[in-house]
């Protein structure tokens, strides 16, 4: 049986200046998006039902590779899991648990 | 041996060639492959070790990593520096940065100053084959820092690493499968150019008849188990190049955490008195650490090794006490109960101490008999705070200031050398 001692084996004499450098960067570089509160994700989901069903233009804000990037375009489909998007330019699935927050676009011009 | 259900990812180990070197090159606007430059730890002393010798350092003047600063010769070409660790340590973090254009942060795991293992599963579509990938990582270095790397490319880390060592480090680029293990990694002698075999265990293995990394995968794994425990399994795998770990899992899990620090001496410490003097400077640091991290420890270890014309070897031992702590002077008292028992008299050179089997400071065990213990539970942590308001020096014991102490000179160094 491989008794293998896993990444232990690979810890090496770094610095401690150093190796506080990684771990803040790393932090930096894997932040984690906003937790939602109960009342986010219902207006969240009111909205993002109510472009579907009008098929109104929708801008969500997405999280995705540790920054946060905005799409617009109508709700062509969902599912529990992700929603399609099309956009002007082309059609983009968006995983449900990465969007941030979610504003009707006629809303806009209130 | 059956490789069909081991890992086999695209992983490279990538190596900075004379890396200290290279940068203070790079600094002083100097050609690293054209300028014979080397790193010398520190220009007033002749015992000085080289920390770093370009190609051409080597070649011309056979001055290499570990060379003494008396072995140069005097040559108008030559140009010499001192080592300015914080700006090595920066240019390091600004290579990784480099890397995670390519790879995903989590995908590069940083061994050391000068060397990090990338993951390069699913940049195909990005950059081509793994080996493009790789090349274009190292001319990508090459281009922005002139700085010259190696790449070790294999299946798993250990044969990255392996292909680093053993070729690439000659020809800057080698890649090897499981296939390539028993004709360029069994052949090789003495063990200890193997990673992860050190003379001991090279020692060791040259007793029981072993003398290449052959023999070792063709030892019997059971004798090897008995021998050697979990080091002899893992021996005995890595001699088939099979290692099972997994980047980017995080490092440091908290069931191994402990603070240490180690320092080697300027000059040999002859006296129970001077090296005291050092352990207890050493045993405030260390402390300091555990305490800003908020634990405490019961585990306690301490290492001293002799100057090397001295008759005996060192010794690394370690104690547990009864009640977990963060106060400087019990560890100090500890490491000094274990100084009383295995010192043997002769010049020391080299000391490390340590703490561990730590724990959350969650409450303070009060004793009845001991009424001091709020009053010392406080003046850890407010030497701490001015240290950390005003510096590592604002505020000293007084041992420091005499000959022996080595706290004042250090506080300019990083990882023992200049910042």
């Amino acid at each position: 049986m491989i008794q293998d001692r896993g990444n232990i084996k690979w810890a090496s004499l770094m610095l401690p200046e150093h190796l506080e450098l990684l771990r803040e960067y790393k932090q930096e570089r894997t932040e984690q998006p906003r937790e939602l509160t109960e009342w986010e994700l219902e207006e969240l989901q009111q909205t993002i039902d109510q472009a579907f069903n009008q098929q109104l233009d929708i801008k969500l804000e997405v999280w995705k590779d540790y920054k946060i990037t905005q799409w617009t375009g109508i709700i062509k489909s969902m599912n529990t899991n992700e929603l399609i998007l099309e956009t002007l330019l082309n059609t983009k699935s968006i995983p449900i648990q990465s969007i941030q927050s979610a504003q009707l676009d006629t809303d806009y011009y209130d | 041996m059956n490789y069909e259900s081991m890992p086999n990812r695209p992983i490279m180990c990538i190596d900075m060639k004379c890396f200290y070197a290279s940068i203070v090159a790079m600094l002083h606007g100097l050609d690293v492959l054209k300028t014979p430059v080397a790193v010398v730890a520190n220009f007033n002393q002749p015992g000085s070790v080289v920390l770093a010798a370009s190609p051409l350092m080597k070649e011309k003047f056979s001055i290499k990593t570990g060379s003494r600063r008396y072995e140069i010769p005097k040559h108008p070409d030559i140009r010499l520096f001192e080592p300015k660790m914080s700006f090595f340590i920066q240019m390091s973090m600004t290579i990784t940065k480099l890397i995670s254009n390519y790879v995903p942060v989590d995908a590069i795991h940083v061994y050391s100053v000068d060397e990090s293992f990338v993951d390069l599963t699913g940049t195909e579509k990005l950059w081509g084959s793994p080996e493009e990938a790789a090349k274009e990582i190292q001319k990508a270095i090459l281009d922005q820092f002139n700085i010259p790397s190696a790449v070790g490319m294999g299946p798993n880390m250990l044969i990255a690493k392996l292909a680093l060592d053993l070729e690439a480090k000659k020809t800057g680029f080698a890649k090897w499968t499981y296939e390539d293990i028993p004709k360029k990694l069994w052949p090789v002698r003495p063990l200890s150019k193997m990673w992860g075999i050190g003379k001991r265990m090279e020692a060791n293995l040259n007793a029981i008849g072993i003398q290449t990394v052959g023999g070792l995968a063709n030892t019997d794994l059971k004798e090897l188990e008995k021998r050697f425990g979990v080091m002899g399994n893992q021996l005995y795998y890595h001699a088939w190049g099979i290692d099972l770990s997994k980047l980017g899992e995080p490092l440091i899990t908290n069931g191994a955490l402990s603070f240490g620090k180690g320092q080697m001496l300027m000059r040999d410490y002859h006296t129970r008195k001077e090296i005291s003097v050092v352990l207890l400077e050493m045993c405030e640091d260390v402390m300091k650490r555990t305490r800003d991290a908020g634990y405490v420890g019961r585990t306690i270890s301490m290492g001293l090794s002799y100057s090397r014309n001295a008759m005996t070897k060192g010794f690394h031992r370690s104690k547990t006490i009864e009640v977990p702590t963060s106060e400087t002077l019990v560890m100090y008292r500890t490491c000094i109960e274990l100084l009383d028992e295995h010192f043997a008299g002769e010049p020391a050179r080299q000391l490390s101490v340590r703490i561990s089997n730590l724990e959350r400071e969650h409450s303070i065990q009060l004793d009845l008999f001991d009424d001091r213990k709020p009053q010392r539970q406080i003046i850890g942590p407010t030497m701490d705070a001015i240290r950390n308001r005003f510096g590592a020096t604002s505020i000293l014991r007084a041992v420091s200031f005499t000959k022996a102490g080595t706290a004042i000179n250090r506080d300019r160094l990083v990882g023992g050398h200049l910042a």
